[in-house]
């Protein structure tokens, strides 16, 4: 392991992956219904850096954000710990064991995830009288995604493990499903890589507000 | 922090000695001289822009200097307003004399405020602050080879810069040394209003997606209203990224959430932005 910060005390925790499906139409009017939800990583690296914008921030309407807000500023800091493994999961099948990671114990502040394929999802999307059966298919706008907030301090005392939640709802909150493509032979409604679709699909991707890291003790 | 201020005396009366601090604001060159295409000498608009603002007004108000515990040493008294496209650097507010120690809370908000006075604005600036309710203006031209757009931006936003830091001048807050005055500049960057994302390192100053939102009509006048209509959805992936804002939508959403990030601290230091 790579960490920089040699002060703390080498520790190591399991980690674990999660999805919350969406319960409420997008904000483009959607109602979604998903049937798979496939994943597959390959690392997840912790760092000492705090992220810039790390919640939910309306800049019009006034939601309180804590965060640090200015652009270009987010640094990860000194690394802290690191998981390898590789996992393909589908995240409706509830929360699933993803490893080991091996870290020193020390005040965490932010976590980068890095994909190993596409994430990919299936389902139906309603609004009104139109219904499609879709699949966002295989691309990946990026493999790395960095600054996800992870507020957390970890010591040796007391044992835990950490479990990135991946909100589905967010992924698809920007897609209007009118401007994915065309549905094929299949009745399959294929996402465009090219299409405005995708982009606000590949957006939620990026979206590090999709990704809930916590800090589970577990004694 | 502590909603209390000691006065100036039981500050002094410590034995330690006492300074003041003065507080003065400066928009640099991007907003006195403009922000140029970008080059190997200077950092400007990657997409071949140049911008030029004819108006930069802020309202700085709530300045405040308080101690490691949050005791209170000084509060600005009275919002004031600035045009930084006037040479600069202005002041703003002194403190009266204060224990000369190391302060760790600085923070100071740019925001709406109906009691605003002027610091270098006219008269009419201060008018038109208050009749609509801005804690920010921008009125300014872009231009790229023949083509030329205007903006005026306002903006009703509130937000508080605390925890106030500048790796330059020793970290957190401020050091009062004693005898003397030492002078903090909170220094607004006009470049920020421009940057195509809220949290990536590798941000660039960018205007093409900006000067294509003027449809409505296309008059050559960049509108909010113009800004709201361009989804994000709608520009090419890698630019505009949002972090983790995800209610960030529209490019006006963009640039509202960039205007919080204008406030800094002693030149490139920086404060923690809060939206109140």
């Amino acid at each position: 392991m790579a960490c920089g910060a040699t002060e703390g005390t080498r520790i190591t925790f399991p980690m674990a992956v999660a999805g919350v499906a969406p319960t409420s139409p997008t904000q483009t009017g959607w109602t979604v219904a998903l049937t798979s939800a496939e994943v597959h990583l390959s690392a997840a690296r912790f760092y000492t850096g705090k992220v810039l914008i790390s919640r939910r921030f309306d800049p019009w309407s006034l939601i309180i954000s804590s965060a640090w807000a200015h652009p270009g500023h987010y640094q990860e800091g000194q690394a802290l710990g690191e998981n390898l493994s590789h996992l393909d999961a589908d995240l409706l099948g509830g929360e699933v064991d993803w490893g080991t990671a091996t870290a020193v114990t020390g005040e965490y502040g932010s976590m980068q995830l890095t994909y190993a394929g596409a994430l990919t999802l299936k389902g139906t999307a309603t609004k009104g009288s139109e219904h499609f059966t879709f699949d966002t298919g295989g691309s990946l706008p990026k493999a790395k995604i960095e600054g996800i907030k992870f507020d957390q301090v970890i010591g040796a005392a007391k044992k835990g493990r950490v479990v990135v939640t991946l909100n589905l709802a967010t992924l698809l909150e920007r897609v209007d499903f009118d401007k994915a493509g065309t549905v094929d032979a299949a009745g399959i409604l294929k996402f465009d890589p090219t299409s405005e679709a995708y982009n606000g699909f590949a957006r939620g991707i990026l979206d590090t507000g999709t990704y809930l890291v916590e800090w589970k003790e577990t004694q | 922090m502590k909603q209390y201020v000691l006065g100036a005396a039981v500050l002094c009366a410590c034995g330690g000695g006492s300074g003041t601090v003065l507080f003065s604001t400066w928009g640099e060159d991007y907003i006195e001289k403009g922000i140029p295409v970008d080059s190997a000498d200077e950092v400007g608009f990657v997409d071949g822009w140049d911008v030029k603002y004819d108006r930069f007004l802020v309202t700085i108000k709530e300045i405040t200097v308080a101690d490691k515990a949050g005791v209170i040493a000084f509060k600005q008294a009275e919002a004031k307003l600035f045009d930084l496209v006037k040479a600069g650097p202005f002041e703003i507010a002194k403190t009266p004399a204060v224990a000369a120690q190391r302060y760790d809370k600085v923070s100071y908000a740019m925001a709406p405020a109906a009691d605003v006075v002027a610091g270098n604005a006219s008269a009419d600036d201060l008018s038109f602050m208050k009749t609509n309710g801005y804690g920010v203006y921008v009125s300014a031209t872009a231009k790229k080879g023949a083509v030329t757009k205007t903006y005026k931006w306002g903006f009703a936003l509130d937000t508080l810069f605390e925890s106030c830091a500048s790796e330059e001048f020793g970290g957190l807050g401020v050091n009062v040394p004693t005898g003397a005055t030492e002078t903090v500049q909170l220094t607004v960057h006009g470049d920020h209003l421009y940057y195509d994302d809220l949290q990536s390192a590798d941000a660039k100053l960018r205007f093409d997606a900006i000067a294509a939102a003027d449809t409505s009509p296309a008059d050559g006048q960049i509108t909010m209203d113009e800004l709201a209509a361009v989804s994000l959805t709608t520009l090419p992936l890698g630019t505009y990224g949002t972090g983790g804002a995800s209610e960030v939508k529209t490019l006006r959403d963009f640039v509202g959430a960039l205007s919080r990030t204008l406030g800094h601290y002693r030149g490139e230091g920086e404060c923690a932005p809060k939206a109140r």
